[in-house]
């Protein structure tokens, strides 16, 4: 048989109908749509915990140890400040195991196009946090300072992306995390326990 | 605006890029999976898993080669893995054609229902390789540098799948081609 004839015959096997197009595309976007909120779900509750954690921490060390509070003596131990050193540390600490998880994260696949907005997202609520404890004790204890203050360059960095130049910004916050080994002293920092080293 | 444009806004969030991008490509994608699974459900399926994929991994499209090409690579990657994991019960009865009954019908324009189904088998009988190779070129006119960019081979390879599709199609649409019944899914 002759290619031609062939052809003839090739050209009539499983001849496709019209494109659905429009039936497809909503199916397409609805199929999105839905992983997108399935991926945003996870960093936006762990920045919802981190920042109870915080709030949590933080309520407690500003507290009036004159006003009685529920379930507690009527006149409460006043804080030592000792003790009020240890929960900044802790705050902290729990702050750093975050930025941990974050900044690995983001090393391994931050410019991936469905996850920079979540990981967006998450920085934004860390960055916040990282702030509120420089105003405290924690910002200023050399060693947590400077990790602090670290951490908040490296978010903002993450926070401002331009999604267009993602590769090229992301490089530039790797080799600075590389650099200063930010993600070492993190988790150094974050590993130790509380008790060993207040404030 | 350009694709590069668009493809640039769809990563933004531009919803809107994004449709324009679906609608420039999803005939061909769609007619190729039409052509290679003789299913119009199917076809869709796989059509919504390569606009999927592709949105999913656009930054991951270097730019390096054209659009199409990278497209086509997800689809084909579809079809192929689709194709095999299915792994479908042949439908269509055993035995060869008469050439001589096959170009009668050719000239005449009228096909009989039953030589139709035999050519189908026939189709059905290459490799998914041979297959796709033969499907893009012959039936959809994708060029020979298209369908080694969306099959990841030289064009040299692509030609030679094609050439080695067109004559085993040859074969087994004659008397003495093997025995008809089962599919591979090699190459």
């Amino acid at each position: 048989m002759k290619q031609n004839e062939l052809q003839k015959l090739l050209d009539e096997h499983n001849s496709p109908p019209e494109t659905p197009r429009e039936r497809m595309y909503l199916r397409i976007r609805k199929a999105r749509q839905e992983r997108t909120g399935r991926r945003r779900w996870w960093p936006m509750a762990a920045a919802l915990a981190a920042m109870l954690v915080l709030g949590v921490g933080l309520g407690r060390l500003s507290q009036d140890p004159a006003m009685p509070t529920a379930g507690t003596s009527p006149v409460p131990e006043p804080q030592s400040e000792a003790g009020s050193g240890l929960l900044y540390r802790e705050t902290t600490q729990r702050l750093f195991a975050g930025a941990d998880a974050l900044l690995t994260d983001f090393r391994l696949e931050g410019c991936r196009a469905e996850r920079l907005p979540a990981t967006t997202v998450w920085a934004r609520s860390m960055l916040m946090q990282t702030r509120v404890l420089q105003g405290t004790p924690a910002g200023r204890d050399p060693e947590l300072a400077g990790l602090l203050g670290e951490l908040e360059l490296t978010l903002t960095q993450i926070v401002t992306i331009d999604p267009e130049q993602c590769d090229r910004d992301a490089d530039w916050i790797r080799h600075g995390l590389d650099e200063r080994d930010t993600l070492g002293r993190l988790r150094t920092v974050a590993s130790r326990t509380a008790d060993t080293d207040p404030l | 605006m350009n694709e590069r444009r668009l493809i640039t806004a769809a990563l933004a969030g531009d919803t809107d890029a994004e449709h324009r991008l679906y609608a420039a490509h999803v005939d061909r994608v769609y007619r190729l999976a039409f052509r290679m699974t003789g299913d119009g459900h199917w076809a869709e399926d796989l059509t919504q898993d390569t606009f999927i994929r592709a949105f999913d991994r656009l930054a991951d499209f270097r730019g390096d080669g054209p659009f199409a090409g990278w497209l086509h690579r997800i689809a084909t990657s579809v079809i192929y893995s689709a194709l095999r994991s299915r792994q479908r019960r042949w439908r269509h009865e055993a035995g060869g054609v008469d050439p001589e009954q096959l170009e009668s019908a050719v000239r005449s324009g009228t096909l009989d229902r039953d030589l139709r189904r035999r050519l189908d088998a026939a189709i059905d009988r290459l490799d998914l390789n041979q297959r796709l190779v033969l499907v893009m070129h012959d039936l959809e006119g994708f060029t020979h540098p298209e369908i080694a960019e969306a099959m990841g081979t030289p064009v040299g390879t692509a030609k030679a799948r094609l050439s080695r599709a067109r004559e085993k199609l040859r074969t087994l649409l004659s008397d003495d081609g093997p025995a008809m019944g089962r599919q591979e899914t090699g190459s």
